[in-house]
């Protein structure tokens, strides 16, 4: 559904009278998603985790390779606002993407734009809604709303123009731990829902449900492979400034000291389960 | 607390005059203020006051809420009514001292000024008491959509004014945490004199525009993922519809700028 090819970006920093500098935010990123399928991008701060995700849209270009999304080359102007629409995205701030003082006119602003007759706008705005298990709230201002809530009605505003695939750009960053949950739960139900997901996040927690990860380091791919792959390889995800959940670097180091671990173990339950089988 | 705050005046109620089209009531108030500048009769205006202490009863705003617009101009009243009440020349003088003196023709034209400004804060008032900021930016885009031939932009007026209707709360809780942590820091914002008063609002308005501009960027990144591209193609959510109580009001409407143009000629 995305193929990326080759993909390069460069900033421009610097603008003097013929001397321009650049920063290589992207350099030669080659991958393909699935439909349906979860991915998760993990890279810390400036690895240019973020402007690969502009690139999905539209919003960036490559300044070489090409990017294919559903058959349309995000480059090609004429059908961007048909790319937009597939391809929904989901800010880092809740706050700064609600458009509408009441939740269910948010919900609204995408429809609206791509002039869905009115009639039909009520009903793809309770669907979208019910679908984040926020129409109770259809009515109310977003402002008194929790983090948690409205980073939903963030995610229900791009579910209303019907995308097929979603990128989640840290939507969790600025959410405290229950809030990260809801939205969490969220996102995995989408993507059971048959949604294409690009979650871009630094918790390496919300990556273990993923189908597969891109480790972003400096512009490259440095490592890719599915949770386990990715999360048994604590020495390289450490060398790249990166945590892995507590529960893999756990079974690292007791495999290290010689347990029968196979030192895939991601998440708590698995981890009980082994250590319980180990006496 | 400051998330509660309501932009406007907003009093909401079930009422016919709530329920009336925000356009039908815009307007209204436009007839209403012109029809107000058509006479000078006192007999008139009370008329028209006992009108407008019925649409208060009718739209079941409680009456202290009108008159509360009456607080800030209580002064110019005060002047208005002062300029007239000496300042008139007349033919029956009834009181003079030095350049002050008091008419026949400046009492009547002093109490009929009084009348009219009351008049016109109270009645003006329930525009803005009977409609939501929401709808009103959605009259108002309406309103304003003949006159995009003479390219009056007005899809992106209304739009600014939603966002700023949107935006009012979020900003007001930036500014008192910022005020607050500039204050942690050990700014002073009780200072006395305009310019130190000024100087001291530095620390405080630099971040809020810095974060204004950030969050603005944020905004235009996230209307164009969701396809925003301006007034064009764009369908409403709730399209304003016309329904038989407005053309019932407007038809009210008709009538009594006709009375008043019928009785200010006869009387």
């Amino acid at each position: 559904m995305i193929t990326a090819k080759n993909v390069r970006h460069d900033y421009k920093i610097e603008q003097e009278e013929g001397n321009e500098k650049f920063f290589r935010a992207l350099d030669d990123i080659s991958l393909e998603i699935r439909k349906g399928s979860f991915i998760a991008i993990l890279g810390h701060n400036g690895s240019g985790k973020s402007t690969f995700a502009k690139h999905l849209n539209g919003f960036l270009f490559p300044t070489a390779g090409s990017i294919v999304v559903n058959g349309i080359e995000t480059t090609d102007t004429e059908h961007i606002w048909e790319l937009r629409k597939n391809v929904g995205m989901v800010f880092q701030n809740p706050d700064n993407q609600i458009i509408g003082s009441v939740v269910e006119e948010d919900t609204a602003f995408g429809p609206e734009n791509l002039g869905v007759p009115s009639e039909e706008i009520q009903f793809v705005v309770d669907e979208a809604l019910s679908s984040v298990r926020m129409q109770a709230y259809a009515k109310h201002s977003p402002n008194k709303l929790s983090g948690g809530q409205k980073q939903r009605i963030a995610i229900a505003g791009v579910l209303a123009m019907k995308p097929s695939c979603i990128v989640f750009d840290e939507p969790t960053a600025m959410l405290d731990p229950s809030g990260r949950k809801e939205v969490l739960k969220t996102i995995k139900r989408l993507n059971r829902e048959g949604i294409t997901t690009i979650l871009i996040t630094h918790y390496m927690e919300e990556a273990i449900a993923a189908d597969h990860i891109f480790v972003i380091e400096q512009g490259k791919i440095a490592l890719e492979g599915n949770p386990q792959q990715i999360f048994s390889q604590v020495e390289k995800m450490k060398a790249l400034g990166l945590d892995v959940p507590q529960a893999a670097e756990l079974a690292y180091r007791l495999k290290q000291d010689g347990y029968a671990l196979t030192g895939q173990e991601l998440t708590m339950e698995e981890m009980v389960e082994v250590l319980c089988r180990l006496r | 607390m400051i998330r509660d705050i309501t932009i406007g005046q907003y009093y909401p109620a079930e009422s016919v005059i709530h329920r009336l089209d925000p356009r039908t009531k815009v307007i209204m108030s436009f007839v209403f203020i012109i029809s107000l500048f058509l006479t000078t009769d006192i007999r008139l205006y009370l008329a028209v006051g006992a009108l407008v202490l019925g649409m208060a009863r009718l739209s079941k705003v409680p009456l202290s809420f009108m008159l509360r617009g009456l607080k800030t101009i209580f002064i110019i009243i005060i002047f208005t009514v002062a300029f007239n009440l000496f300042q008139t020349p007349g033919t029956q003088v009834w009181w003079q001292w030095s350049f002050l003196r008091i008419t026949r023709e400046g009492v009547l034209s002093a109490t009929a000024m009084a009348m009219r400004l009351i008049l016109l804060i109270v009645g003006s008032s329930f525009l803005t008491l009977t409609t939501p900021p929401v709808s009103l930016t959605d009259a108002i885009e309406s309103l304003l959509k003949p006159f995009e031939i003479i390219k009056v932009p007005a899809h992106e007026i209304a739009m600014m004014m939603s966002i700023a209707l949107r935006f009012i709360p979020i900003l007001l809780e930036e500014t008192d945490k910022i005020m607050k942590a500039q204050l942690a820091r050990g700014a002073n914002f009780e200072q006395k004199g305009m310019i130190k008063k000024a100087k001291a609002m530095l620390p405080l308005l630099v971040p809020l525009f810095l974060s204004a501009f950030r969050r603005a960027d944020d905004l235009a990144l996230a209307m164009e993922a969701r396809c925003y591209r301006g007034g064009k193609g764009r369908t409403k959510f709730k399209p304003l519809k016309y329904k038989m109580r407005d053309y019932l009001a407007y038809g009210l409407m008709v009538g009594y700028l006709g009375l008043i143009l019928l009785l200010n000629w006869a009387l």
